[in-house]
């Protein structure tokens, strides 16, 4: 599965899967978090709920800029 | 870049946690750094606050200038205290604490990216690392 990670400069922090089902991003993405928090002593990392990736009510959206907010 | 991905989560690190990343060094640093611009006649003397009123760790100064007499705490869990004991030296005390919060946060942001960085790089194979205009990290990999 191909991950994509954003990190903003003022600590948000965004996990993307790019590749495979959304039950394996909602499988796969919290040990990963899990992870690099532990690796960058953020132990407690609050992750929220992993989402299937929606723009719109029923829209397949297209982004122009890798930015966390605009995801 | 057109966006596919598929799940998605997020986390808002919190500013202390940010904080807690910085070393004493890094946290001075910022902080002479900032003030050399911001007020470049001022000279920041170290002072240790007593230990009943801030936690181990803190570090803390006396910035004085022409007519300008303030002190500065910053905790090790990123509580900015700035004080002064002269009326017209008060209304610099909140301005001065909002920017420093904002460049102590970004500092610690960039130290959150670089060992995220290191960490996704020595875990697994990346295929992207860049920075988006906004100062963004952007980390591709497969897991």
């Amino acid at each position: 599965m191909k991950v994509r990670l954003i990190i903003s400069p003022t600590g948000e922090i965004g996990f993307f899967s790019v590749t495979g089902s959304y039950e394996e991003g909602r499988v796969k993405l919290p040990p990963l978090a899990q992870a690099l928090g532990a690796a960058c002593l953020l132990p407690d990392l609050p992750l929220g709920e992993v989402e299937q990736h929606r723009h719109g009510p029923e829209e397949v959206h297209q982004h122009t800029e890798d930015r966390v907010h605009d995801h | 870049m057109p966006c596919n991905a598929i799940a998605t989560a997020r986390a808002t690190v919190p500013n202390e946690a940010l904080f807690r990343l910085l070393d004493p060094d890094t946290l001075a640093r910022v902080v002479t750094t900032f003030l050399a611009t911001r007020m470049p006649q001022a000279t920041l003397t170290p002072y240790a606050f007593p230990t009943a009123l801030y936690p181990p760790g803190t570090l803390s100064w006396f910035i004085d200038a022409p007519d300008l007499h303030l002190d500065l705490a910053i905790t090790p869990d990123g509580r900015i205290t700035v004080g002064t004991t002269r009326d017209h030296n008060r209304p610099l005390l909140e301005p001065l604490k909002g920017q420093l919060l904002q460049l102590l946060v970004r500092a610690g942001a960039i130290k959150l990216q670089q060992q995220a960085a290191a960490f996704v790089g020595a875990a697994f194979i990346l295929t992207k690392n860049a920075r988006s205009d906004d100062g963004s990290l952007i980390l591709e990999f497969e897991i």
